[in-house]
């Protein structure tokens, strides 16, 4: 039953057998021990699962493994780069958007790929993009102004 | 949660996905982005034995316009490129209006338009907005394609009128006539990741100041979307008047037949339509004069 | 007074830079050879009696290593409060309660088997007629749920000064009735345990309760383990808000598994055992009856309270009256009589959310005062003032307010709002409300309600606090941390906080009772600090040729006063400790208990806390009066919490606190549908999303408590219980309709505007 697979994660590239019936989740956190993606609620309702396929943040629990033949994964492990954080990872951590921290990863990934295709967002644009990261502790506010600030600094960097 | 075992195949070819379909019937799910149907079989609501994954079928996914049918919007275009496909922006905002409303960006981003169809949960979002604008669905099987009017697609909660070995290929949009609009009024708790207590969705075209046609869709208030045929004769040909409006409001909400279900009552439910179905048809309006 | 550099600055988390590369390890990231997966057999009915149970196909699964059931129990009734009715088992004996109760487990090789292997276990259940509603389950003839009078478990009637006189100097008598839903804390990380003997015998658990250290003794009785052959550790939690601290059964569930099969054995909650079993916040109903004069004074008030506590009582009871407790003390008032009962109901049993007990109540309280307000005609914020506890008062219940900023919370808020404008000036279908509370900072909820703390300077200059209080996302590592590092003069990076280990660290309470570590472990950390700091300074006097007296500590430097150029490093002072002399290393002690009582529940009387924080809150909402829907406009709070040792972080504490009871106002309520949940999952169970939540404005108001470490006091459990209350008096105030049920859901707004329309 298991199925070749090849795919790139986090700019690594991967070569795996996985059963069908296991999702891009489980094989993320089980076979490659990238833990940062999280299980919250098994069924697409929370969004600490969420990974970038592509670019383009998806519910990895809600994806299968062998659907992802070719595609370029991105997990939190993969944000920083040369022992750099990500303009989002320090504005997250300056202006305190983050409590427990179980949301955390899947936020800055959604985050990312708003400010990936829109350099520029409202704080409406950043709320729509985050209503599918559920965070319990923070209410919310902190992590639109890490957001916002994070556009505001990558905007300099990349101008 | 894990999800069941399942034996599973990924054909390249449309023909391909029909004939497995057929060798399996009763035993096999399509699988396209996987929002709803991964989450069923996680929760062990559905339990096929074999699962056909289609997205590898490459030539599904688009949205064009073309003079003779309209839009055409392949069945494995995601809803996030219909929320931002300019084409349906410009002329057929009720739809990408419905589908920025969908789920969340996690979801848009997988989930298909043919999925959310064939899943054909009674509170489906492109459902009502589709059924106002009269579009049709293509249907292909190993055997050659059919063309339905969507609103008759739908058959009961989770039905649909495939037959064992068809699937859906394409969905078609004809073009409105000038000066129509188009509203599409979800009414959930939350602003986002909700599902609709009601959804309605109308199309309006004026002539001078009356109204000379007027389509009406409603969702999450029958075991299936519905259309309001009978509010919608009442509005035909005729001034949209609040008065009227009113009525017509009404007559929808009696076309309906809500249940009391988590969501919502169902007395509430068709308090709603009253109000939603004059609210959407005003702004559909007063989207027509403001052009 | 003493010059602060770090305490009082909002210095980033201590973890943040594990928590946004995704490399802080969480319970559920834990990975252990060998591990087997567990899986719960629960309920399927409210109430039934259980005749039967054959696991002998489930056993015969290949890939099931494991099964256990009532039979593998100790028959010894617990309960998991440290007060309270003993009425539990780990695993049903003979009766199931509620859906979701633990009949029994398996442990397979992987989560899918030992699933298959439970739809194998046939249990032949006798069914029984089950009660739902506690006003129902009270009446003679309701279904007897365990061998309890009218099914009430625990009650109380308590009277404080002559409530009858205070009745009679009343002008006006205004009464109401008030409910709170079933609510759950949904912390993101599911419920986890994960339990492993090792060669000697020893049980370690990974979990992420909140009170590993009770839980720690618990466990080893309810197991029949001595205590010392028991050790818990917490990795990163995801969350908590109180829920986990009463329940019990995953961990006799997961160490009877590891027992049978010599293998580690993990257990995580899927959303929909959350919603069925994790423990949800009690509901209560709150019948409130007040006297009043013409002028606003209140002169008598009666609590009638009645409380939802599912299957078993756990920390009802206590909940119940420390709820009334926080409540009641935040207005004058010299006559108030407590009623309230705990009763037992064939739903899942309750437990902690926020604010223990006093979240469901000050709804009721604070929605009850606008109501007295508009029978007077007076402003709700004048009769909150002309009642307003003060800084020196001794409540009716005997909490000793050290130091209150009540008043100033209320007159921030409505001028930030300008409240007199808008209640003046209304527009149509908006409208504006205010609520507060008051909620003690450290509430003493056993013979010992302090903490202990371990600081030791390593010969490398850093600093390790050793400690058994919890991080849980609510910032108090970093807290701790701060004020280590300010005492030590030390950089907040030079400050480690191992993990959790019940073996490792000193006894800790948990964060019980008002979020208590600021002020309890504050303390003991500092003066655990300030020892090593004495420690440190005997050795540098040794090795200067001086007298400690004589020197000073900058720049984590020790230097002589006169002649700073006369120094050493407090590594090199540590080292000296260490290395250099016989029992010299600088661990530093600190301890600290609170000068407060435990009162009796049945008479609660008493300072239990040694110090209080105060809150007001004003939201502003438009109602659509066709839908019933309400839009949350803003929100405004004002906290008096002492002093802000990290005022970024105590914000993040008013935020989230207030976004957890906009749910609770608006969009959240479990559902039960003849005693199944109905909505086990995110989709409709509604916590508020980022687009839900409108601008929050918070205020920190310092009022220097006495009784805290520089002044600060323990707030963040009591920062959302406003919240609900302030909406429904906004609600009430744009369209004149008030929810006394909540949530406040768009058809009950649109069924009380009906009413009031048809009554005209």
């Amino acid at each position: 039953m298991n199925k070749q697979l090849a795919l790139k994660v986090n700019g690594k590239f991967y070569s795996l057998m996985v059963d069908p019936n296991r999702t891009l989740l489980e094989v993320l956190r089980e076979d490659l021990s990238l833990t940062g993606a999280k299980e919250a609620c098994d069924s697409g309702g929370c969004g600490a699962c969420t990974v970038l396929i592509d670019g383009r943040p998806v519910y990895s629990c809600l994806v299968l493994a062998v659907d992802c033949e070719g595609k370029d994964i991105l997990t939190i492990e993969g944000l920083a780069s040369d022992g750099h954080l990500h303009p989002i990872q320090e504005a997250f951590i300056h202006h305190g958007a983050l409590q427990c921290g179980f949301c955390t990863s899947g936020m800055i990934l959604s985050a990312k790929a708003l400010l990936d295709e829109n350099p520029k967002p409202t704080e409406e644009d950043v709320r729509k993009a985050i209503a599918g990261n559920l965070c319990r502790c923070t209410g919310y506010v902190k992590i639109v102004d890490a957001v916002l600030a994070a556009a505001e600094t990558m905007g300099k960097a990349g101008k | 949660m894990r999800l069941p075992k399942f034996e599973y195949f990924a054909p390249k070819t449309i023909d391909e996905a029909c004939s497995l379909l057929l060798e399996y019937k009763g035993e096999a799910k399509v699988i396209a982005g996987g929002t709803d149907l991964l989450g069923q079989m996680k929760r062990k609501e559905a339990l096929p034995k074999y699962l056909i994954n289609i997205r590898g079928i490459s030539d599904q996914d688009y949205i064009i316009h073309d003079g003779q049918e309209g839009l055409r919007i392949g069945a494995q275009a995601t809803i996030l490129s219909i929320e931002t496909s300019s084409l349906v922006q410009g002329k057929f905002g009720i739809l990408a209006q419905a589908a920025s409303e969908l789920g969340t960006v996690q979801v848009r981003n997988r989930a298909t338009i043919g999925g959310n169809l064939c899943n054909a949960a009674p509170s489906a979002e492109m459902a009502p907005p589709l059924i106002a604008l009269g579009a049709r669905v293509k249907i292909r099987a190993a055997s050659g394609e059919r063309i339905v009017p969507i609103e008759d697609f739908f058959t009961g909660p989770g039905q649909t009128l495939l037959k064992a070995g068809e699937v859906v290929a394409e969905i078609q949009v004809p073009d409105l006539p000038p000066r129509s609009g188009g509203v599409y009024i979800k009414h959930c708790i939350r602003r986002a990741q909700d599902l609709a207590i009601v959804g309605v969705g109308v199309i309006t075209t004026m002539d001078k100041d009356v109204l000379s046609d007027v389509k009406i869709a409603l969702g999450a208030v029958a075991p299936t979307p519905i259309r309001a045929k009978k509010a919608e004769e009442i509005l035909k040909g005729k001034k949209p008047e609040d008065a009227l409006l009113e009525k017509a409001g009404l007559t929808a909400s009696d076309e309906a037949s809500p249940i009391d279900d988590v969501r919502g009552s169902a007395e509430y439910r068709r308090k709603m339509i009253k109000v939603l179905v004059r609210r959407a048809i005003k702004q559909a309006v007063e989207q027509v004069k403001t052009g | 007074m003493q010059e602060l550099s770090l305490v009082g600055r909002s210095v980033p988390r201590v973890d943040a830079l594990e928590k946004v590369t995704g490399s802080a390890k969480y319970g559920v990231d834990l990975e252990l050879p060998r591990m087997l997966h567990a899986k719960v057999l629960r309920s399927k009915h409210p109430h039934a009696r259980i005749l039967s149970i054959d696991t002998s196909e489930a056993e015969k699964l290949p890939g099931v290593r494991a099964v256990v059931t009532a039979k593998d129990v100790l028959k010894e009734k617990f309960v998991v409060a440290p007060t309270g009715v003993p009425d539990a088992y780990p695993l049903a004996v003979d009766k199931v309660r509620y859906v979701g109760q633990e009949i029994g487990a398996i442990a397979a090789e992987d989560e899918l088997t030992a699933e298959e292997a439970l739809g194998l276990i046939k249990v032949e259940y006798e069914e029984l007629p089950a009660v739902f509603d506690p006003e129902e389950a009270i009446k003679p003839g309701a279904p007897k749920i365990h061998d309890k009078e009218r099914n009430i478990n625990w009650e109380v009637d308590t009277e404080y000064g002559d409530v009858a006189t205070g009745f009679k100097e009343a002008d006006y008598i205004v009464e109401g009735r008030f409910a709170m839903q079933y609510v759950h804390s949904c912390h993101l990380q599911p419920t986890l345990c994960i339990a492993s003997f090792d060669s000697s015998g020893k049980l370690t658990f990974w979990e992420n309760s909140n009170d590993a250290y009770f839980r720690h003794r618990l466990i080893a009785k309810a197991l029949g383990i001595p205590a010392s052959k028991v050790k818990i550790i917490q990795k990163f939690m995801g969350g908590n808000f109180g829920s986990s601290q009463c329940e019990s059964s995953p961990y006799v569930i997961t160490a009877l598994l590891a027992k049978k099969t010599g293998r580690p054995v993990r257990l995580v909650n899927t959303r929909a055992e959350e919603f069925m079993s994790a423990r949800p916040r009690m509901p209560i109903i709150t019948y409130l009856k007040t006297g009043v004069k013409k002028d606003g004074t209140l002169t008598a008030r009666h609590f009638r309270v009645i409380a939802t506590n599912g299957g078993y009582s756990g920390y009802g009871p206590m909940m119940l009256v420390r709820g009334f407790a926080a409540c009641v003390g935040l207005y004058r008032c010299p006559n108030v009589r407590f009623e309230g009962k705990c009763v037992y109901t064939n739903t899942v049993p309750v437990g902690a959310y926020r604010a223990f007990g006093a979240t469901q109540q000050i709804f009721a309280v604070e929605s009850h005062m606008d109501a007295i307000a508009e029978e007077l005609g007076m402003d709700p914020v004048d009769l909150r003032l002309k009642n307003a506890t003060k800084t020196g008062d001794v409540t009716v219940v005997g909490q000793k307010i050290g130091s209150c900023g009540l008043q100033e919370c209320i007159e921030k808020v409505t001028e930030y709002t300008r409240w007199g404008d808008k209640r003046v000036k209304k527009q149509p279908n908006r409208g504006i409300g205010m609520a507060c509370t008051m909620y003690d900072s450290d509430s003493r909820i056993a013979d010992f309600g302090g903490s202990v703390a371990y600081v030791r300077v390593w010969e490398d200059g850093r600093v390790e606090i050793s400690s058994g209080e919890y991080e849980w996302g609510q910032g108090s590592h970093t807290v701790l941390s701060q004020i280590v590092a300010e005492e030590l003069g030390v950089p907040l990076d030079a400050v480690d906080f191992p993990e959790l280990d019940t073996e490792l660290r000193p006894y800790s309470l948990g964060p019980y009772g008002g979020g208590r570590v600021t002020i309890t472990a504050g303390h003991a950390v500092r003066l655990a600090a300030i020892d090593a700091r004495r420690q440190l300074f005997a050795l540098a006097a040794k090795m200067l040729g001086v007298r400690p007296e004589e020197l000073e500590l900058k720049d984590q430097k020790i230097f002589v006063s006169r002649a700073p150029e006369k120094a050493v490093s407090i590594a090199d002072a540590a080292d000296y400790g260490k290395y250099g002399l016989p029992g010299a290393e600088v661990i530093g002690k600190g301890v600290y208990d609170p000068d407060t009582v435990l009162p009796d529940l049945k008479k609660f009387y008493g300072n239990y806390s040694s110090a209080y924080s105060f809150h007001a809150q004003i939201a502003e909402v438009e109602v659509d009066p066709e839908t019933g829907r309400v839009k949350l406009l803003s929100l405004a709070s004002a906290v008096d919490l002492g002093k802000a040792i990290n005022p970024m972080a105590a914000e993040g504490q008013v935020e989230g606190g207030v976004a957890q009871e906009i749910g609770t106002a608006l969009t959240e309520e479990i559902k039960y549908e003849k005693g199944i949940v109905i909505n086990p999952d995110f989709t409709d169970y509604k916590i508020s999303t980022a687009m839900d939540i409108p601008p929050i404005k918070s205020f920190l108001i310092e009022t220097n408590e006495p009784n805290g470490p520089y002044g600060a006091k323990g707030f963040g459990q009591a920062t959302g219980m406003p919240t609900a209350a302030a909406i429904a008096n906004a609600v009430y105030n744009a369209v004149g309709v008030r929810v006394r049920g909540l949530p406040i859901t768009p058809d009950k707004v649109l069924k009380a505007l009906e009413e009031k329309r048809g009554g005209k």
